[in-house]
This record gives structure tokens, C-alpha cells and sequence, in this order.
């Protein structure tokens, strides 16, 4: 008898499961559109290197503008931090310049020489390019 | 829990992987002497290798032969 309401009662249960999507061209390039347009909101932004309790270890400043091209998005250019705060690097966070969290990824996800880092250590970047989901 | 509403695990992460964006980045350390620093010397990816300069580089094999 219960197995049989149970069974009735899974008819009208919604059926949770998700499938991958692709994206047009069009659709990525907005995206990379919104993204910027957060980023940019108080200025060029910011990187910023962040322990797994969230505490800043180095903050590198955007100093040049953004540009998205045909789906990509091209970060500017990064200042150095030249006076780290240090700690062992558990995330990366793109904000605005306020501290807005806009995205974040994670260290394995990039190349990074040395994921400790020392009090008065420097930090250097190459240009970061961000690609909307396909 | 209705067992037939779950995605297979291996499935999953497939369909993360395809809905995620990507970040291409590459980050270099220093100390405050100016050297580079690493977390396996033995082991540097060529895009750290690709922004080191010479003194780097020569510091990078001093790294690897105390590390013997």
C-alpha cells in the first residue's frame, strides 16, 4: 500500500536533472558585456589573492581598461603589489575597485610560481583573459 | 530521496565543466630580494619559465641543485 502511494506520489514529483547547453557567439559576447560592465562599475577593478577564510594576500590593481572582443574578455593591464600581506593562496577574486566580488576561480585553474606568500613579498601577473561559459 | 531524479557523478562534471568560463593567467612570486619564488622548483611550468629572466633562471638552477 505505501509503496504504491510512493509511486503514485513520484508522478508528480519534478524531475531534477540538467543537461549541457552551447552558447552562439552572440550570447557569449553578452556575457563577457555584463561581466565587464560589474568590473568597470567604479573603475578598472581589481585581482586580488585571498586565503580560504577570504583574507586578502595581495591586491593587484586593473590600470588599464577592459575590452571584450568577439567573446573574450581581455583584462588591462595588472600593477604589481610590491607589499604583500602574505598567506597561502586558497582562491582569486576579480572585484570592482570597492571590493565587489565580480567572479572568482582558483589557483590550480592557472600557473602560479608560488602559492605561499610572504609578508613584503611581490606579485606579478600576466594579462588575464576570461572566456564565457561555451 | 527519489533516486531517479540524480545524474550520474562522471556526467556531472561533465556538464560543469561545459557550463563553466575559463580564466587563462599567469602569476609570478617574488621575495622581497627581488628573487622568484617557487613551490617546486623541480617542476616549473613553462609560462613561469617563458616571464624569467636570466638571473632567474640562473637562481632557479641554484634552487635545483640544493634541492639534490
Amino acid at each position: 500500500m505505501l509503496q504504491s502511494i510512493f509511486n503514485t506520489l513520484k508522478l508528480f514529483m519534478p524531475k531534477v536533472a540538467f543537461y549541457a547547453v552551447t552558447h552562439v557567439v552572440a550570447t557569449r559576447n553578452a556575457i563577457s558585456d555584463a561581466v565587464v560592465a560589474l568590473v568597470n562599475a567604479t573603475g578598472n577593478g581589481q585581482l586580488t589573492l585571498r586565503t580560504v577564510a577570504d583574507a586578502e594576500i595581495a591586491t593587484l590593481t586593473i590600470n588599464t581598461a577592459n575590452s571584450v572582443g568577439a567573446t573574450d574578455l581581455t583584462f588591462g593591464d595588472f600593477l604589481d603589489d610590491t607589499n604583500a600581506t602574505g598567506g597561502t593562496v586558497d582562491h582569486l577574486r576579480i572585484e570592482n575597485n570597492t571590493g565587489t566580488e565580480i567572479f572568482r576561480f582558483l589557483p590550480t585553474d592557472i600557473t602560479i610560481s608560488s602559492t605561499v606568500i610572504g609578508a613584503g613579498d611581490t606579485v606579478q601577473c600576466s594579462s588575464l583573459i576570461y572566456q564565457p561559459p561555451a | 530521496m527519489n533516486k531517479n531524479t540524480e545524474m550520474n557523478p562522471e556526467l556531472s562534471k561533465l556538464v560543469a565543466a561545459a557550463q563553466d568560463g575559463e580564466v587563462h593567467l599567469v602569476a609570478l612570486v617574488r621575495d622581497p630580494q627581488g628573487r622568484p619564488k617557487f613551490d617546486d622548483p623541480n617542476n616549473v611550468p613553462q609560462a613561469i619559465l617563458d616571464v624569467l629572466t636570466e638571473d632567474d633562471l640562473r637562481y632557479l638552477e641554484t634552487l635545483k641543485s640544493e634541492a639534490l
